[in-house]
């Protein structure tokens, strides 16, 4: 219980991370756009907007899943009975489980492999090897939200 | 088992996945790797992903996505939209069904500053639907405005919609964004006059509210000042060359927050629920955009884009009939499938077909706008009903889905009077 | 017994998906292309290469990864979208002024040939190409090295190195933003080979082209295939390959020159105006360059590598 307690914080503070990554997002191009009014440029401006952007997305992704806020057709599993819907939940939760289980490791690998390559953005020359670190790890955090949505069905793991 | 036939296995498992209430985005995700993984090797499959996800994540004309959303957060949060609707309200709610038609109204205007028409959506769901409910309008004609609606937001500009189309066929996001204006206008017209008539025949629809004096109207006007500044800084700063139409989206949310805070309407609370309620449909929308890239980098090593844009190309029929099998086809899969990931998924197949017929790209880039947000309303899949029904729960999704329908006629009536007359789109445009 | 064994094998077809990054009416798509089918046809159809333009099978900035794990079995992308990947590499981009785009492909070869670069030992280099010089296309009037500085130009990655060296301000954006951005006056100017003015209709939008040979850059591109797959072709399609890769570097580069003369007549018949710029200014705009070599060598030495060797080679081929 203590467990996903201490996942459901670290999942909110992610969350808002993620926000203030939009908000940086903003800022960046706020201050681009009125330097260059007087002919100053951010070289790193565009790269940044990206790098925000990776953590805007990725960070909310756990969020999002634990919310249950994605888009599904529920149509028809509203059509089945309470017996086929808990099969269908399985079958959905299983089959993430091995997908985001999969995807944790692989992007863990492309990391290393990265930072093994040196590679970097093509403007501000910041090393780009911690964006796959940052998506296996929520990656991970999504497994651990569909570990809780399997043994609780039924039931949010964070209320929107 | 030839590349093409793995293909056409894994849309089958795409439909059943989806079937069985996997989140769209995980269904494309889980059906491409399993394909490309049968097709190619499953190591590839999986850097692909990847790849993919990196690449959507990080790129930067997608930016404009969250800063849209968050601007919306910040106008319905700051009640910046609500005073929208409410001069709206002052100037038609003595109208019989004259709140809906604000509502249109409000949709519109709010449209002019969101990119977004969920958030479009969402945004008056909050706003307009209480009110229209405390004045005794029916359930069906208030959700099914709202929902409707929000359609209106990916027309009028800016719209995500219409970005990721210019990117994806490299056509001018600015004469886009020109050519969608009329058409928006058009299809809100239409809205209000079915509105009208319907609420003349059924008084229990939508009532008539009081009717305000010319006084108060005037007065009222005050509730758009800072949607018109918003609409001014958006669209000025950009045909001024100030900032780029990626760099506006940041520059309106920026002016969001500014006018916000300069009313005092903002606060810590406030912020927080701003960011969250973002992060919750951007991030909803990338990974939706990841896994229709994902699904489709498995179509095309199965080639099936190929073998039917091939087919499209070599059928034997005049150029007309092809665009209307065109359409026809956007209508049916719009019926399963989000707007945006539709559009990721076809128009590569399509695209070259249409310029090789010789249609105009940016009357197509409309019509297929205008074809896809009937999707957003049309069941299993309509996003824009599920965003309604998910802010006002207690009224149930057939009811949302009925509401609707006249809209649906509406649109469909549209997109005949703009494939009949394209200049309603290209006039704008042309005058540039 | 042997012989049916060498039979089977003759008769053993090579499916091989290749990524390129141009949308198929891009003149290099078209030769990559003619590349594909003069391998199809010399290995008597052996080796079936399936284009995939446009990045339709993996984005540009993807596709060296994509080759290496194998999403796809051959790739053509640009060195300079995975920065820092190709460490010594970067030195062949540099504004060492190429004269022309067959002068600057063929010496990429070579070099690559020469310091065969440990950068480049999980994928097979089929061959090497790049673009003619870049210029500088702008719709303020430039007479003079000085009228550069205090500009707003489009520039990524090096070229944005060379407009700070200029004293310039450097604005990155996609090439697909470049026309509205020029036309609203968001820039005032673009780093590119003459091509990009006709293949991204920019050259309607600028008013002057500013010959800058002199400090010409490039953007080198490879054409690698996925090293397992390349081992596992028998020796005599490996050497066809091998013979009509050798064949396409004179007529890749050609086909830079010849995209570079379309962009050139496109701009002209467009009545824009052609600026030589003066010896002086010439000599002030190479001199200009020395921190962005500098920055270079300092680079390479740091992790090892003869860049400083690297960059003499090339400057003294091109002489
Ligand atoms: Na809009
Ligand atoms: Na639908």
């Amino acid at each position: 219980m203590r467990f996903f307690t201490f996942i459901r914080r670290l999942i909110i503070v992610f969350a808002y991370a993620a926000g203030i990554s939009i908000l940086l997002m903003m800022g960046i191009t706020v201050l681009d756009v009125v330097l260059r009014l007087f002919n100053i440029g951010i070289t790193g401006a565009y790269d940044l907007v990206r790098a925000f952007g990776v953590v805007s997305v990725a960070c909310a992704l756990p969020y999002v899943t634990a919310a249950k806020g994605h888009i599904a057709i529920e149509f028809f599993y509203h059509k089945c009975g309470k017996r086929g819907r808990l099969i269908l939940d399985f079958i959905f939760r299983i089959s993430a489980l091995v997908i985001f289980g999969s995807l944790t490791y692989y992007t863990f690998g492309h990391g290393l492999s990265l930072y093994q390559s040196g590679e970097v953005f093509p403007n501000l020359g910041m090393p780009v090897f911690w964006i796959p670190f940052v998506i296996s790890l929520n990656c991970l955090l999504m497994m651990v939200v569909f570990v809780y949505h399997l043994i609780h069905p039924g039931k949010e793991f964070i209320k929107p | 088992m030839s590349p093409v036939q793995i293909g056409v296995i894994g849309s089958l498992v795409l439909f059943g996945l989806l079937f069985t209430s996997m989140p769209v985005a995980f269904a494309m995700i889980a059906s491409g790797v399993l394909g490309f993984a049968l097709i190619v090797t499953p190591q590839a499959a999986f850097s692909m992903v990847i790849a993919e996800l990196y690449e959507t994540f990080s790129a930067y004309n997608l930016s404009v996505i969250p800063l849209f959303v968050m601007m919306g957060q910040v106008a319905f949060h700051a009640g910046i939209s609500k005073r929208l609707f409410y001069t709206a309200y002052i100037w038609m709610g003595h109208l019989k069904g004259g709140l809906a038609m604000a509502t249109v109204g409000a949709c519109a205007g709010f449209g002019a500053i969101c990119g977004s028409g969920p958030a479009t959506a969402a945004t008056m769901a909050s706003v307009a639907l209480p009110e229209m409910k405390r004045y005794g309008y029916a359930d069906s004609l208030a959700a099914g405005t709202v929902a409707a609606g929000g359609s209106l937001g990916m027309l009028i500009p800016p719209s995500v919609v219409f970005i990721v189309y210019a990117l994806m066929t490299e056509q001018s996001i600015g004469d886009l964004f020109l050519a969608g204006i009329v058409p928006g206008v058009l299809i809100a017209s239409m809205f209000c006059i079915n509105i009208y008539i319907r609420c003349s025949r059924d008084k229990s629809l939508g009532p008539a509210g009081p009717k305000h004096s010319w006084k108060e109207k005037f007065i009222s006007l005050n509730g758009v000042i800072e949607t018109v500044l918003l609409f001014l800084l958006v669209m000025g700063g950009m045909f001024l060359g100030l900032f780029t139409p990626i760099e506006a989206a940041a520059i309106g949310t920026a002016g969001s927050f500014v006018i916000a805070g300069a009313q005092k309407e903002l606060n810590f609370v406030k912020l927080k629920k701003i960011l969250l309620e973002t992060v919750r449909t951007s991030s909803m929308i990338f990974f939706i955009v990841a896994g229709a890239t994902i699904f489709g980098r498995f179509l095309a090593v199965s080639r099936i884009p190929f073998v039917v844009a091939q087919a499209f190309i070599t059928l034997p029929l005049p150029g007309e009939i092809t665009m209307f099998l065109i359409i026809f086809f956007f209508l049916v899969a719009g019926c399963f499938i989000d707007a945006l990931a539709l559009m990721l998924l076809t128009i590569p197949i399509f695209f070259p077909v249409v310029q090789e017929l010789g249609f105009d790209p940016v009357w197509f880039g409309v019509i297929v706008v205008v074809i896809t947000q009937m999707g957003v309303i049309t069941p299993p899949v309509g996003v824009n009903v599920y965003v309604v029904s998910g802010i006002e729960r207690d009224i149930p999704l057939p009811v949302i889905f009925r509401g609707a329908m006249p809209f649906l006629g509406m649109l469909v009536l549209a997109a005949v009077i703009l494939i009949l007359i394209p200049q309603i789109c290209l006039f704008l445009p042309g005058l540039f | 017994d042997d012989s049916s064994v060498s039979k089977a094998e003759k008769k053993e077809i090579y499916r091989l998906n290749y990524a390129v990054f141009f949308p198929a009416s891009h003149l290099q798509a078209q030769t990559a292309e003619a590349w594909a089918e003069e391998v199809g046809k010399r290995t008597d159809g052996q080796v079936q290469i399936t284009l995939f333009h446009g990045g339709t099978l993996t984005k540009a900035a993807q596709t060296y990864e994509a080759v290496v794990s194998g999403v796809a079995d051959i790739g053509m992308s640009v060195f300079a979208y995975t920065r820092g990947r190709f460490p010594l590499l970067e030195g062949l981009d540099l504004p060492v002024g190429y004269p022309d785009g067959v002068t600057a492909t063929r010496i990429a070869n070579e070099l690559v040939q020469k310091y065969k670069p440990e950068e480049l030992s999980d994928v097979h280099v089929l061959y090497i190409h790049a673009h003619g010089p870049g210029i500088l296309a702008s719709r303020k009037e430039i007479r003079s090295f000085g009228d550069i500085t205090s500009m707003k130009i489009r520039a990524t990655g090096l070229s944005a190195k060379i407009v700070s060296a200029l004293d310039g301000t450097p604005i990155s954006m996609s090439q697909g933003d470049t026309y509205e951005s020029l036309q609203k006056g968001v820039v005032d100017a673009t780093f590119c080979p003459v091509e990009t003015l006709k293949g991204w209709k920019q050259g309607e939008v600028i008013d002057y082209v500013v010959d800058s040979k002199s400090i010409g850059y490039t953007t080198t591109m490879f054409v690698v295939m996925n090293k397992a797959k390349w081992e596992a072709l028998p020796e005599n399609l490996q050497s066809i390959m091998t013979d009509v890769s050798e064949e396409w570097i004179f007529k890749q580069g050609e086909a830079w020159d010849e995209s570079d003369r379309q962009g050139e007549a496109f701009v002209k018949d467009l009545g824009k105006t052609f600026v030589s710029l003066n010896d002086d200014d010439n000599k002030a705009l190479v001199e200009a360059m020395a921190p962005v070599y500098a920055e270079y060598e300092a680079a390479t030495a740091e992790k090892g590598l003869p860049g400083e060797a690297f960059l003499n080679d090339l400057q003294d081929m091109l002489k």
